[in-house]
């Protein structure tokens, strides 16, 4: 299992390294159809991220611990960020399913939330795969 | 080693200096502002690159333990803020590069809304890590 965890700890910072790459420089190529692979990357990198940070905060209170520590700040502000990342991607990827990319009238509100999005996906990526690398268990 | 700390230090202190300046200028219309953030913007880019590092050297070297100290709060804001400036920077500049020729009218006004979030946003994170560095280098 440990293995594994570390296994999905490297795919979450190659994801994050790609994301960070795709976000400076898609201007520099024709970069429609990599933001639409890059899309359902995302999709399934939140879902491992929810998960292992769930399951970290999880463990952090059941360890009934009730000082503050590291684990305690990194465990919450984990999970609480990945909760917002997953309502705010989801939000501007269904909308882009459904609408399409030129949603009259509220095309620059959904550019920001995509930036927003974007600088979530990779610093929570990154800190959730280094935690995993690290080969921290959680418990 | 000091020597270097101290001439990275006084760089991003002085990139932050230089960008205060300009966009109070900007916003007095002192001089025309514009045509000096061409100028400008490749300092910021290497201010922006010099502070990444240093803060990500800086969270590599935190203590192993589980204990909360100011350091570790310092640290960790540090190197997240320097993160999110440098991936904001260079994505909005190298917009300013390479599409604002083309761009419409709603698109530039877009980038020139979140230059006003990059700038004071640059001022912080490489002004403090200057004098950290600045600070570190003069004690040692």
């Amino acid at each position: 299992m440990a293995g594994i965890r570390r296994m999905i700890g490297a795919a979450l910072i190659l994801v994050s390294l790609v994301i960070a790459v795709q976000f400076i420089a898609w201007r520099l190529y024709d970069s429609g159809d990599v933001w639409t692979i890059v899309n359902y990357i995302s999709l399934v990198a939140i879902a491992l991220a929810f998960y292992f940070n769930w399951e970290r905060k999880y463990k952090s209170e059941a360890s009934g611990e009730t000082g503050v520590t590291r684990e305690y700040i990194e465990s919450n502000v984990l999970y609480f960020s990945t909760m917002i990342l997953a309502a705010l991607f989801l939000f501007n990827w269904l909308n882009l399913l459904v609408n399409g990319a030129n949603d009259v009238g509220v095309e620059v509100m959904h550019d920001v939330v995509w930036v927003v999005v974007d600088i979530m996906l990779i610093v929570v990526m990154g800190a959730t795969g280094g935690y995993l690398l690290q080969g921290h268990s959680g418990e | 080693m000091a020597i270097v700390g101290r001439i990275l230090g006084a760089f991003n202190l002085l990139a932050a200096a230089v960008v205060f300046v300009n966009v109070l200028s900007g916003h007095a219309q002192l001089w025309n502002t514009g045509s000096l953030w061409d100028y400008i913007n490749p300092i910021m880019g290497t201010a922006v690159v010099i502070s990444l590092l240093v803060n990500l050297r800086r969270k590599i070297s935190l203590p192993e333990e589980d204990r909360v100290s100011r350091m570790y709060l310092e640290v960790n804001v540090l190197f997240y803020a320097s993160i999110i400036l440098t991936m904001i920077f260079f994505s909005n500049w190298f917009y300013m590069l390479w599409d604002f020729g083309d761009a419409s009218d709603e698109s530039r006004t877009r980038h020139f809304i979140y230059w006003w979030f990059i700038n004071p946003y640059f001022i912080l994170v490489s002004g403090i890590t200057g004098y950290h560095l600045w600070l570190k280098a003069s004690r040692s």
